[in-house]
């Protein structure tokens, strides 16, 4: 029984390793290819970036929207349900500030597109691989990294980093609207209190957390996409793969940003 | 060079359970090579010249390069000479079939879109696909996706053509049309197929059946 049991986590332990071994030779030749980036690719190169911002970032702005804002509400409802609008110009703005712009944001933005994009890309790069469309293109000189991989991790990074903005926006501009209907906060004194505790560090490091989290999200669930094995059954795996392994990923940097920065 | 495929003593490194004894084969330049055989084993043997597997045992050397021996910027390189219609016949899923014959010549390497618009338009036109070449592949009849596997594949002029049963599911006028277009575009074509087949047995200068004891000269 106990012999079994230290067999099966010897097993576990050697296809974990296989697995990240796997991953970083998956990274390092996803980076070396563009590298080699035929020149006569750029326009079509281009046209793939672009849907995939068109996908991920901007068919997906009500959705995120939506959920920022009622984000940014629920936070000023909690803040004046716990009597916390007698010392807002204090508290609000460092609340506001350290959990949404700085945490919040970007890794609820991640989450969503996660759900979104990360599945998508999932799904449809192990139906490519089981229909045998990667094995024609590369068949053909086609590289699938340059083809499939690179431009969905330049989309993903650019379109996270977007939607970051956006959604920190979004959540900032509900939660202003919130504390003028409770507690007659105008626009402007929520502005001033913001402005106390935002700085243009803040701002860049959003951006730069969204661009992570977005090659990120982009690079491992194009991963558990092409690592399929070639059977239909496979498809729901490599897309729970896809989010299993984003969400750790996000979760991680997440915190290594925050003990780096403030620890 | 003189052959532009050759096989000594090939067995691959995936157990193929039809393929228990090791293949020795060479097919000349500028041949119509046609070998009867079943598809788990041209599936393999195609693998193989490919680069996508490697041999478990022998020698594989394609247009005189040996394509297990080479990473993937070799390989990629490599495998700009060669013309492939495999099986199952993998035209990209979400693409037409136009983008589906100029996005291996663009990413390839092999020529710049405009130029390639126009080679793959020339290669539908050539194969009869000109009404279908802003569909996708699922919304076009099997036939269709045949003949776009062929276009695809010729459409760079290669130096050899490997393809699997291309012509089983179009009547026998038309396939003999597109045999001669392979033949006139590629230098060498080696077809696989998994029936006898009359179009294919008179394009052939070489047509061979491998079965359970070997290759030999197909009578069929």
């Amino acid at each position: 029984m106990i012999t079994s049991a230290v067999a099966d986590l010897g097993r576990r332990t050697r296809r974990m390793g296989a697995s990240s071994a796997e991953l970083t030779r998956f990274v390092g030749a996803t980076i070396r290819s563009v590298h080699h980036y035929p020149a006569t690719a750029r326009s079509l190169w281009l046209r793939t970036i672009r849907n995939q911002i068109l996908f991920t970032a901007v068919q997906s702005l009500p959705f995120i929207g939506t959920i920022a804002a009622l984000i940014g509400l629920t936070i000023i409802v909690e803040a004046h349900a716990q009597g916390l609008q007698f010392t807002y110009s204090d508290v609000l703005g460092k609340l506001l500030a350290s959990v949404v712009v700085r945490e919040l944001g970007p890794l609820l933005t991640a989450i969503v597109v996660i759900g979104r994009s990360g599945t998508a890309i999932a799904a449809e790069l192990a139906t490519n691989s089981v229909l045998g469309e990667t094995d024609a293109m590369e068949a053909l000189g086609v590289d699938p990294l340059q083809y499939l991989v690179v431009p969905r991790v330049v989309g993903g990074a650019i379109s996270v980093a977007l939607l970051t903005v956006y959604f920190n926006a979004i959540t900032l501009v509900g939660a202003s609207l919130a504390a003028w209907l409770l507690d007659r906060l105008s626009p402007a004194e929520f502005a001033a209190t913001l402005r106390l505790s935002l700085s243009a560090g803040d701002l860049l490091l959003m951006t730069f957390k969204g661009l992570v989290f977005g090659a990120g999200i982009a690079t491992l669930c194009s991963f558990a996409g092409l690592m399929s094995a070639r059977k239909p059954t496979d498809i729901p795996k490599s897309v729970t793969l896809g989010v299993v392994l984003s969400l750790m990923f996000v979760f991680c940097v997440s915190a290594v940003f925050s003990f780096m920065l403030y620890a | 060079m003189t052959a532009a495929l050759s096989l000594r003593g090939v067995l691959p490194a995936a157990a193929v359970p039809e393929w228990t004894s090791p293949l020795t084969l060479e097919v000349p330049v500028g041949s119509f090579y046609v070998m009867r055989t079943t598809s788990a084993r041209s599936y393999a043997l195609f693998r193989l010249c490919v680069g996508l597997t490697s041999p478990g045992q022998g020698h594989v050397q394609v247009l005189g390069t040996e394509p297990a021996t080479l990473g993937r910027r070799g390989a990629q390189v490599f495998r700009r000479a060669l013309g492939v219609g495999l099986l199952p016949h993998g035209l990209i899923s979400n693409l037409t079939l136009r983008l589906n014959v100029v996005v291996p010549l663009v990413y390839g390497g092999l020529y710049r879109p405009d130029d390639a618009a126009r080679r793959a338009d020339e290669a539908l036109s050539l194969c009869g696909l000109v009404a279908f070449a802003d569909h996708r592949p699922a919304d076009v009849p099997p036939e269709a996706r045949q003949r776009a596997v062929i276009a695809r594949a010729v459409a760079r002029d290669p130096e050899l053509l490997l393809l699997e049963d291309p012509v089983w599911s179009i009547d026998p006028g038309e396939a003999d049309a597109l045999l001669s277009l392979c033949r006139s575009r590629a230098r060498t074509v080696i077809v696989a197929t998994h029936r006898g087949d009359e179009v294919l047995a008179h394009h052939a200068d070489h047509a061979v059946l491998w079965d359970a004891h070997g290759l030999s000269a197909d009578a069929a």
